[in-house]
């Protein structure tokens, strides 16, 4: 017998879990498919402290049925066919890469809606800002932002947060002192970081682990509305992973296939699908899912499927400021200059924004061991070494720049039928470049990052050459209005399928300079109406 | 300068060097974990140096042949690192004791993560550790 359900999600992500937690309080019959395992937090914890590289997914299991990008091994998972690297990653696990996100919940500007109209680029969101701005409150509400009412960050807000502010870290106020008068205003971020006790989540204990876990869960993962969504009833099944959806001759989704770890197949049929597997596993289940009827794969008639592949590419800035600042301790950032998201420059070159960590030169170059190893290779010992160490590690700054990417047909991903994982389902292989528009704005970016450092009268100071990942795995799966240029519609229902809703950032139909779970949040909850006429209906 | 001196180490080394005899370890040209440890404060300075660990230095350190001979002789009354390879050996001890990745047989370990020294050097905990009260990243560092 086959599962069935009045709706079937797949992914347990910030998005699914979201919806099922509506859909279950509503009464809906909710099953959840995740492709990974539930995760123990005391036991990614302890992973994460024997990892011998920490990056953001050392703390989880990459097991061989759901497997992952690596953020240290672009090739680990993806097929790179050029002409640049795509590092993007996430989890396949219960509760999805909520789990080593930073928690940085910027809304989206105005201006990020209507791209095409305002600057001549990209192209427009089928909805606005104000269209959006409520769903921005419930989403806060349920994430638990915690945000400075006083902070301008350029949106009109018709509630105020949830929760009081994260306190600034000290290297931040003295950045912000430094940079008075300067067109650079440091403010606070947005979190979906207790600064009180919250949901049923304790306060920040500034683990400074933020990514890749918090030990408390101060920081807001999707497990939280995973457990919500089950205590309302939804049924949620971990170690499926679907590998192919079923088309009926009426054009609906009839059901999905799903392959267990064990080599057994099942089958899960409902009223109405939601695919929420994140902007790289979504669409290679569509691709992958084609038949005679679908050559081009599910939901793709307008051969977008895949396309538009984006990120926030990014560079870091880092040096050594003259006076200690007291990195490394608190959550990884709680500040950043961030009215540069939006301008009139957006013509020609991206938008972006300048992300201040706390965790000293720990990502660029490896620090605090990599400084360890300097000052002893110095002939440093005992109490000298303490102190040089200490003096080193409490002036490290680092800036993060992360800028828009505007939207490529080329750059893309489809489902490698030659080079299969260990269950036989196909790699993801992605065309990706990086063009002159953010790279623009990168060297924007830089300029601006060694004023900083200057402000702070910091030495030693290095743009690293490397485009990086910010690891915002955005397109896709486009939003838009005419089902030949857009796959869903902007209730996020598939423009070739009426009972199919896709979610996550890859219906972002341009990627903006903020981070993007927020809005993946709120799209995801505006959508949770049309998902319940769809059953209805 | 290291706060456990020269002379002290070489008294304190001197005296372990008897008890430890029956250490098979000691009987092969090394030294004994109890030696280790004074040898390795003697290095790292003011530091609480845990045990476990400590041994799972010591036994690789003691994969390399060489290494044993060169140990013992740091518990006696040469020169402490006169050679090149004698401070590489010291400085790699240190290394270890403040990152918690040591190598054995070619291969990187993590040790411990919350007990590498470099964190409390550096002012902080280990990331993943719960530091200090909500908002404390907001003071200044206790060396402003």
């Amino acid at each position: 017998m086959p599962w069935s359900a009045d709706v079937v999600i797949v992914g347990s992500g910030v998005a699914g879990s979201l919806v099922a937690t509506r859909l279950a309080k509503a009464g809906v019959r909710v099953l959840m498919l995740e492709a990974g395992p539930r995760v123990d937090r005391s036991a990614a914890l302890d992973q994460f402290r024997s990892a011998l590289v920490k990056i953001p997914e050392c703390a989880y299991p990459d097991t061989p049925y759901a497997p992952r990008p690596k953020s240290d091994d672009p090739d680990h998972y993806f097929i790179q066919d050029g002409p640049a690297k795509f590092g993007g990653t996430y989890l396949r696990q219960v509760g999805g890469t909520t789990w080593h996100w930073l928690g940085t919940t910027l809304r989206f500007l105005p201006d990020d809606f209507r791209l095409r109209s305002r600057f001549g680029v990209g192209l427009d969101w089928p909805l606005s800002y104000d269209d959006l701005e409520p769903w921005y409150c419930e989403a806060e509400r349920e994430l638990g932002v915690a945000g400075d009412p006083k902070a301008d960050l350029g949106v009109r807000r018709s509630l105020p947060y949830p929760l009081p502010p994260i306190p600034m870290s000290y290297a931040d106020t003295k950045t912000a002192a430094a940079l008075a008068g300067t067109p650079y205003v440091v403010q606070p971020t947005p979190q979906a970081r207790n600064s009180e006790p919250y949901g049923n989540r304790p306060a920040c204990c500034g683990s400074a682990s933020c990514i890749p876990i918090c030990p408390v869960q101060a920081k807001y993962d999707a497990t939280s509305h995973v457990a919500q969504a089950e205590r309302a009833g939804a049924q949620l099944i971990a170690d499926a992973v679907v590998s192919r959806i079923d088309v009926g001759s009426d054009g609906r989704i009839a059901a999905v296939h799903v392959k267990r770890p064990d080599g057994s197949e099942d089958r899960a049929t409902g009223k109405v699908f939601v695919i929420a597997a994140h902007a790289i596993e979504t669409p290679k289940l569509l691709l992958q899912s084609r038949t005679d009827a679908f050559p081009r794969g599910i939901a793709n008639s307008s051969d977008q499927v895949g396309r538009n592949l984006m990120d926030h590419p990014s560079q870091l800035t880092w040096g050594l400021a003259a006076e200690p600042l007291g990195v490394y301790r608190g959550p990884l950032s709680t500040a950043g200059i961030e009215s540069t998201r939006g301008g009139d420059w957006r013509a020609d070159h991206g938008a972006f924004r300048l992300q201040f960590d706390n965790q000293g030169w720990a990502w660029p170059t490896g620090a605090p061991d990599s400084t360890v190893r300097e000052l002893v290779k110095q002939g440093l010992r005992g109490a000298e070494l303490d102190r040089a160490l200490q003096a080193h590690a409490s002036r490290e700054i680092n800036i993060a720049t992360m800028v828009e990417q505007l939207p490529d047909a080329a750059n893309r991903i489809v489902p490698d039928f030659d080079r299969r994982d260990a269950i036989g389902l196909p790699r993801p292989r992605i065309t990706y470049s990086v063009d002159d528009y953010s790279r623009k704005a990168l060297a924007h970016a830089r300029r601006i990052a060694r004023e900083v450092g200057a402000a702070l009268k910091a030495t030693e100071m290095h743009d690293g050459s490397d485009i990086i990942s910010s690891g915002h795995v955005i397109g896709t799966c486009r939003m838009g209005t005419d089902a030949k240029a857009s796959v869903v519609n902007p209730d996020l229902r598939a423009h070739d399928h009426a009972n199919l809703f896709l979610l996550g950032s890859g219906v972002f139909p341009t990627s903006a300079a903020s981070n993007p779970t927020l809005t993946i949040a709120a799209l995801s909850l505006r959508a949770v109406d049309a998902i319940r006429r769809a059953v209805t209906g | 300068m290291p706060l456990v001196t020269r002379r002290t180490f070489l008294i304190a080394a001197a005296a372990l060097a008897p008890a430890a005899g029956t250490a098979a370890r000691q009987a092969g040209g090394s030294i004994s974990h109890e030696q280790f440890m004074q040898l390795s404060r003697w290095l790292v300075g003011n530091h609480q140096l845990d045990a476990r660990t400590g041994a799972v230095y010591l036994d690789a350190l003691l994969a390399v042949p060489d290494n044993g001979p060169r140990l013992r002789r740091f518990m006696g009354a040469a020169a402490i690192a006169a050679e090149p390879a004698d401070i590489a050996l010291q400085a790699t001890i240190v290394e270890w004791w403040y990152t918690g990745v040591y190598t054995v047989r070619g291969e990187r370990r993590v040790a411990t993560h919350t007990g590498a020294l470099m964190w409390a050097a550096s002012g902080t905990v280990a990331p993943g550790s719960c530091a200090s009260a909500f908002g404390a990243w907001s003071r200044p560092p206790r060396t402003v």
